[in-house]
This record gives structure tokens, C-alpha cells and sequence, in this order.
């Protein structure tokens, strides 16, 4: 068993088969057959990504014990689940925060975190509520009724209440799918101070690439039940195959440090292991700040001289190692590297073809822009 | 189908009878009803009128005869409630009579006791009666424990049965080990006890009051011929016949009134 | 005074019952409820026919078939019998007993209706924050089905205190045992005391009015204002 193996490491191994045939959804309908063997690190952010109804739900739904699945659950040391033993959801060290908020109605803000903080782990290290509270800028909503807050409201309130259990392992179901844009960039940032100010691993459920891009150290891509990627995200999201199932989405991540800021054109200049690019300023970063970002395959350009006459101001020296050709697809990817950092490209079949593109050929790329995700 | 052409034929019946066939109301106390069933029989058979018999408790019938009930005869299982009636001017001159006696049994369902004995020595746990506040088979068998001196003994182990059908009831289901009944009721039983097994007391007309039960024609029955005749009816001797059938005993000419 | 002792002996004892049969039937329904709102097994169709069926029943019928069965020769009266307890009909333990039965579903079917509109979710999201299952009970379901509670509790009490048929066919009409103020109003309607009837009846209403009354504006205040901690 792979766990045998592993057991000293701190991470969550998964091997299940859950069918869902108890359901009584129409009996024409094939039953949906959920099967995996994974290893996720228990530490940052790992995200599971894939279409809705691919079972993602499912899957942390199986790992917090909400449904019963045959095979083993072990998170680090502990057998959550194997042959003999299915640990009750309340017996394990998690907590889970729901895509619709789902808080208490019968108990206001302080309520619901109360009922929380009444259940944490005793033994946990000493916990400064009011950080949190402030962390999630909270402080104002303590006395309102549940009715009262707005869906983002709502939703800090499910995190910190999640929080305020001490979980060894925080799931999250889609917790922002439930919000519009505006509410989703509200909360984004106060998932990204947690990740960095908390030390609890998250699993974190999505169906959205910037989500997961923004937030991610860890990716296990998922399809009908069955896992078709996993790794770093860095590593999958460069990885050919995979990008081809994204589309327009396509797209690398890169983590660069805040090196230059230039005042009077709202600009920043970021360095990575191979180069450096300029961005729009963010408000609240900093010089020496680390920063996460994002650069979509569709919004780089190859050019086999350097044009000094763009519009385009980020133009780094690359090299192709590999290129991904289909026969019946117009577009095509091309893995590059900017000194050993993998970044995707997507031309046009045809743009390979006329400016006869190969592996190994030092090429120039135009990236007309990138987003400062962090 | 069958049900419909039946309605249809008692419907064509109806309107073919000759013009001075009518019907008559007749609200009868329960514990009656069963005799009162062999009256309309023995009645429609010789008559062309029809009766249409309602049958609930005494005093139900006597608060729905207040409330104006389209009846015509009442059979009152006592004589207090067509009493009431005469003085409310409710009834028709002088169209009040008894037209039976009922007379009271002690009764078990265990055909191997000997009720009279068990009464006596107090061998049972529970003894059923009516409840004397309304119904007169109640008060006799009150004052049949009185008289016998057993009431003290007794009073802790009565059950009060709303009416003398529910006393069997309970005596039937051995609820209770005996009880009091009327006479007539005991016709009711299947298989019919034979009336001088022990099982069954035939309680002494002297140990109580008389259970007159009387008939009133009520006002506005004055003028339907229906019950004019079923009045007569009931007085004939063809009716006391069967009433006397049923257990009951007939007053001696000048009981009534 | 228009009310006797004998009266008052039954209001009391009307309240004695209700109250008593509300507490048991609140205690006994809430397990049967929550298996209804939960289960997708196949006998659940079955057991909620049985518990609906005292609604079927006409009173007195329901009343005259508990006393076959509470009787000596009854399954019930078999096992009370044999457990030193003596049969139940015209004890005011048999009123209980068939007073459960008769009001059983009127309990049953306001809680069942509160925990299904709850659904699962604040139950899972309970479990995920360490909750057994019967802190789960006590600090979610009771909280948020209160007001199912509430409802199953009033209809439980009335409809007992509104019972007839099932007494008067078992209690027997004994005095501060089984003649409660329902029979005790009939007996005297029957003997013609149109007055007392009147007047118990009076008392009763206006003691319901006020009981019921009480609770449902308790209950109205309680629901915006959940204290929280």
C-alpha cells in the first residue's frame, strides 16, 4: 500500500471508489462512479479543478465524511477511512466551509463562531480571535443577524467560523462559485492573507482557473470522476496535454518579486528566474514583495527577430522545447522557456507552420500582458 | 349498476304509491332500536305508510327535538325527557304514554359465574353500569346496589359506561367481569345465552324502580297521518307483542298517561 | 358558581392528561419524526400510514378497538397483566396510553415537516465544526425546528384536551381517574344540564384560548430575536 511508503510524510492519501447509485436519480441514467488514488501534500493550497459534476464535490465530501466511499482516507498519521474503520466526520480534524454559506440562522455572527470556538480542537495551539476577526474584517458584523449579511459577508463569516475549529485541514467547496464578480474579488484577497498567515493545508474545490491560478500551490485536475493531472500547479498548468482541455484559459504562472516601481506611469517592474516584465501597479505592494502572475498562452506573440518598433513593452529571449500539433485543431502550444522558467504560448497552426517553428529554435516572445495575481 | 336501478326503482316506487301514503319520523332511543326495527317491519307491512327511523341517545334526541328535528314520534328510553317535552308544550295533547318497562339483568360473559353469587360476595375486580346522571338502566342498578346494601362495597369498583350498549361492551371484551344490562339486549348476543344460566340474573322488579320508557307524538306530527297511525299502532296489541318479545314488560292499562 | 366540584375535579384532570400525554408524545414522536425525515428506506411508507392512521379511525371505533386490545384478552392487556400492571382500561394510565395513540400524529407530523424544511445541511456543516450527533440534536435541530416543536406541542395538547370518543369508550366515567372534562360536559348534556355544560365548556374554551394564545406570541417573539452568545 502506497501509504506504507509515504506514512511518514505530511500529506493526505486518498484511494476510494464511491458509486452513486443509491442516489435514485432516474434509472436510465448510468451511475456516477467516482474513482481515484491521490497523494496531496497537507501543507498550502492544493486545488481540485475540473468541470461541474466531475465529482470534485464528491471527492471532499468523502475526505470531511459527508458520504461514504469504499477505500482508505489517511491524513498524515491517521486512518480516517480504510477496510474497518470510517471515522465520523465530527471525530475528524477538518473543517469545511460550504458553497452556500450555510450558516446557523437561529444563532447571529458571534453566535456562529461561538458555536465553533465552544468545539475547537482543546489541545490546538493557543488561537488570537480577534486577528482572525480582523483578518476577515468581521469586527463590524459580530452582532447581526445571519439574514442581515450580504452573500461575501455570509462567506467570511462560514471561513472564520471554519477557522475557529482549529482544523488540522481546511476543505473549501467552491467558496466563492455563490458570489458575483464584484463579491469574488472581495474575498480573493481574504483567502490569500490566509494562506499566508495561517499555517493549515487547504483543499481547495474550483472550477475556476484564475481561482485556482491566484490561489493554488498544488493542482489535481479532475474529469467523470477520474483524475487526469496532478502535481504542482506551476508543473501542470505548463504541461501540454492538459492546456489543450483549457482553451482560451490556457495560461502559466509565474512567481516574480516586486524589483522597481515607476510613479508616473503607474507601472512595476517584476523579476523572475529568467527576466523581468513590466506591470500595471497594484495599490498595497511593495518593492521585495513576492507576487504570483498569471500569463494566458493566447496573450503571447513569437517573433524570430526582436521588433523594437511594438507597442509591446515585455519582449524576452525564449527557447521552444516543445510544440503541441493537432491535426484537427487551428490552434497550437508551445511550451518555451525564458532562462528555466516554462511559459506557454498558443499560435495559430499556421503561424508554426510559415515561421517554421522547432524545438530548440531560440525565438523572441511579445507578451501583451500579464496579470498581477498577488 | 345494480345500486343505481334500485334507487331508480325505489324512486318510481315512491311516486306510484297511493296519494295518501306518507312517511313518519320516528327518533328512537339506541337501546330501542332493535325492536323498533321489528315494529317497522310488522308497521310497513300492514300499513302503506312508511317510517324513517333516527336513533342516538335520549338525551341527544331530546336536544334535538329543542332545535326543532323534523321528527314526528319519539320511543324516550326514560320518562323524564317527554316529560320535559309535555311541559314545554312540545308534544301533542295528551299524546304521551309508556309504552315499555325495561327490566334489568346482571350479566357476565363468563359463562361459568354465578353472577347473582359473585355479586353478593364481591368477587369480581370491575362491575359495569349505565351512568345513572342520564341513563335509566343506570339508576336501577344504582338503586339495586342500594337496596342489596352493597353500594359502599361496590363504589370503588363501578365502571360508569356511557349507556347500557357500552356496559355490554365492556362485559363482552371482559373489561369487566360483569355488569348490568336491560333484558333485551341480552337477544343481541350471539350465540343467545339461555335465560336461566347462571351467567345471567334476572334482577328482582322489586329492587328497583320501574324503567318506564315513553312515547310522545310530538306537535307538529298533528297532522300527519302517518303518525297518527303509527301511534295507534304502537298501542296495539299487535305492537306490545312484540315489544314483550324483546324482554320488555307492558304496563297494565292505566299505567300511561 | 356554576361549576361543581366535580367540574373543576375534571378541568384538572383534563390538564393532567394533556399535559402529560404532550411531554411523553413530544419525547416519543421526535425520534419517530427525525427517522421520517430521513430515511430512504422501504418501510417508510408503511410506518407513516401507521402513524397517520388514528386519523382514519372515527374516535369512538379507535377507542372501542383499544379496549379490546387493552382488555384481558387483548395483546396489550396480555402483557400489562403479566407485568403486575393490571389492565388499562378505566385507569388514567389507559388514558394516556390511548390518548398517545389518538394524538400521536399530530405531534409527529409538525416536527417531521420542521426537520425536513431544515434539511441535512446544517447538520453536516454541524458535524464539520465537531458536533456528535447529539449535540447536533440539542444545538441545531432543536433550535432550528423550534417552531415545529412548538406547533407539535399545541396541536398534541388540544387535541387531547378536545378528546372524547376514545375516553368515553375506555375511561369508564370514573371520577378524578378517567371522567374528564370532555365526558364530563357530555354527561351533562345527556342529563339535560344545558347550564353546567355551558359553563364547563366556557371554562374550558377560555382556558384553551388563553394556553394557546400564550405560546403562539411566545413563540411569534422569540423567533426574530435568538439571543446569541
Amino acid at each position: 500500500m502506497r501509504s506504507d511508503k509515504n506514512s511518514q510524510k505530511k500529506q493526505l492519501a486518498i484511494k476510494l471508489k464511491y458509486t452513486a447509485s443509491q442516489f435514485k436519480n432516474q434509472a436510465v441514467e448510468a451511475a456516477f462512479v467516482l474513482q481515484l488514488d491521490i497523494t496531496i501534500p497537507s501543507q498550502g493550497i492544493s486545488a481540485i479543478f475540473g468541470p461541474s459534476g466531475c465529482g470534485k464535490t464528491t471527492l471532499l465530501r468523502c475526505i470531511a465524511g459527508l458520504e461514504k466511499a469504499q477505500g482508505t482516507i489517511q491524513f498524515n498519521h491517521h486512518i480516517w477511512q480504510d477496510d474497518k474503520t470510517f471515522l465520523a466526520s465530527h471525530h475528524r480534524p477538518l473543517a469545511y466551509v460550504f458553497q452556500e454559506a450555510s450558516l446557523f440562522d437561529h444563532l447571529n455572527v458571534r453566535g456562529n463562531l461561538r458555536f465553533a470556538q465552544k468545539r475547537a480542537d482543546k489541545n490546538g495551539p493557543p488561537q488570537d480571535v480577534q486577528h482572525l476577526i480582523r483578518l476577515l474584517a468581521l469586527e463590524d458584523l459580530l452582532d447581526r443577524q445571519t439574514q442581515q449579511l450580504s452573500g461575501g459577508e455570509r462567506q467570511r463569516v462560514a471561513i472564520a467560523r471554519a477557522l475557529l475549529i482549529q482544523p488540522q485541514l481546511l476543505l473549501m467547496d467552491e467558496p466563492l462559485a455563490s458570489l458575483d464578480s464584484g463579491r469574488k474579488q472581495e474575498i480573493l484577497p481574504f483567502l490569500i492573507k490566509l494562506k499566508n498567515e495561517l499555517a493549515i493545508p487547504i483543499i481547495y474545490v474550483s472550477h475556476d482557473v484564475d481561482e485556482v491560478a491566484r490561489l493554488a500551490d498544488f493542482i489535481v485536475v479532475m474529469q467523470q470522476g477520474q483524475i487526469i493531472a496532478t502535481g504542482p500547479l506551476k508543473q501542470v498548468l505548463n504541461d501540454l496535454s492538459l492546456p489543450i482541455q483549457l482553451g482560451d484559459d490556457s495560461g502559466s504562472v509565474i512567481d516574480a518579486i516586486i524589483t522597481e516601481r515607476d510613479e508616473s506611469w503607474q507601472l512595476c517592474k517584476v523579476s523572475f528566474d529568467g527576466g523581468q516584465l513590466w506591470l500595471k501597479q497594484q495599490q498595497n505592494t511593495g518593492i521585495g514583495e513576492k507576487v504570483r502572475i498569471r500569463i494566458l498562452a493566447r496573450d503571447i506573440s513569437l517573433t524570430l527577430e526582436k521588433n523594437t518598433h511594438s507597442s509591446i513593452s515585455n519582449i524576452l529571449p525564449a527557447k521552444i522545447s516543445q510544440i503541441s500539433l493537432q491535426e484537427d485543431e487551428p490552434m497550437a502550444l508551445i511550451k518555451l522557456y525564458i532562462g528555466t522558467t516554462p511559459i506557454l504560448a498558443r499560435l495559430t497552426r499556421r503561424s508554426v507552420h510559415q515561421l517554421q517553428l522547432n524545438i530548440g529554435d531560440n525565438v523572441w516572445a511579445q507578451i501583451k500582458s500579464a496579470a498581477l495575481i498577488r | 349498476m345494480h345500486v343505481l336501478r334500485l334507487i331508480t326503482f325505489n324512486l318510481l316506487l315512491s311516486l306510484c304509491l297511493p296519494l295518501h301514503s306518507e312517511t313518519v319520523t320516528l327518533a328512537v332511543a339506541s337501546n330501542f332500536k332493535h325492536t323498533a326495527l321489528q315494529l317497522k317491519k310488522s308497521f310497513e307491512e300492514t300499513h302503506t305508510h312508511r317510517i324513517r327511523l333516527v336513533s342516538a341517545s335520549s338525551g341527544k334526541l331530546y336536544a334535538q327535538i329543542l332545535q326543532k328535528a323534523p321528527f314526528d314520534i319519539f320511543l324516550s328510553a326514560d320518562q323524564h325527557k317527554p316529560q320535559r317535552l309535555q311541559q314545554q308544550g312540545l308534544i301533542a295533547d295528551k299524546r304521551r304514554f309508556t309504552y315499555a318497562i325495561g327490566q334489568l339483568v346482571l350479566f357476565s360473559a363468563d359463562k361459568e359465574l354465578d353472577v347473582k353469587h359473585c355479586l353478593m360476595q364481591g368477587c369480581y375486580k370491575k362491575l359495569a353500569l349505565a351512568n345513572a346522571q342520564h341513563a335509566p338502566y343506570g339508576v336501577a342498578a344504582e338503586q339495586t346496589l342500594k337496596n342489596l346494601t352493597l353500594k359502599k362495597s361496590t363504589n370503588k369498583r363501578l365502571i360508569r359506561a356511557e349507556n347500557i350498549n357500552q356496559s355490554l361492551q365492556f362485559i363482552l371484551s371482559k373489561n369487566v367481569e360483569l355488569g348490568f344490562i336491560a333484558a333485551s339486549q341480552l337477544k343481541q348476543i350471539k350465540p343467545l345465552p339461555a335465560p336461566d344460566s347462571k351467567n345471567i340474573w334476572q334482577v328482582a322488579e322489586s329492587l328497583y324502580p320501574p324503567i318506564l320508557q315513553d312515547a310522545v307524538l310530538l306537535k307538529t306530527a298533528e297532522t300527519n297521518p302517518a303518525a297518527l297511525a303509527l301511534w295507534d299502532f304502537l298501542q296495539s296489541s299487535a305492537a306490545q307483542g312484540i315489544i314483550k318479545a324483546a324482554s320488555y314488560h307492558i304496563p297494565s292499562a292505566d299505567t300511561g298517561q | 358558581m356554576l361549576l361543581s366540584q366535580e367540574d373543576l375535579q375534571a378541568i384538572w384532570l383534563t390538564l393532567k392528561l394533556a399535559s402529560l400525554v404532550t411531554v411523553l408524545l413530544l419525547i416519543i414522536a421526535t425520534p419517530i419524526a427525525w427517522w421520517l425525515s430521513q430515511t430512504h428506506s422501504p418501510l417508510k411508507p408503511f410506518i407513516s400510514a401507521i402513524v397517520a392512521l388514528p386519523l382514519v379511525l372515527p374516535p369512538t371505533v379507535l377507542g372501542f378497538y383499544l379496549l379490546l386490545v387493552m382488555g384481558p384478552e387483548g395483546f396489550i392487556g396480555q402483557i400489562t397483566n403479566s407485568l403486575g400492571l393490571g389492565l388499562l382500561p378505566f385507569t388514567f394510565a389507559g388514558l394516556v396510553f390511548a390518548s398517545l395513540f389518538y394524538s400521536l400524529p399530530f405531534v409527529v407530523q409538525p416536527i417531521q415537516n420542521a426537520m425536513l424544511a431544515m434539511g441535512k445541511r446544517p447538520l453536516e456543516v454541524a458535524a464539520t465544526l465537531r458536533a456528535s450527533p447529539i449535540d447536533q440534536f440539542f444545538n441545531v435541530v432543536l433550535p432550528l425546528c423550534k417552531p415545529g416543536f412548538i406547533s407539535a406541542a399545541i396541536l398534541g395538547f388540544a387535541h387531547t384536551v378536545g378528546e372524547f370518543g376514545v375516553i368515553l369508550m375506555i375511561g369508564g366515567n370514573i371520577p378524578g381517574e378517567t371522567r374528564v372534562a370532555s365526558v364530563q360536559i357530555y354527561d351533562h348534556v345527556e342529563s339535560l344540564n344545558y347550564a353546567n355544560a355551558h359553563a364547563l365548556s366556557l371554562v374550558l374554551l377560555v382556558f384553551s384560548f388563553i394556553v394557546l394564545s400564550a405560546v403562539y406570541s411566545l413563540n411569534r417573539n422569540i423567533k426574530p430575536s435568538i439571543a446569541g452568545l
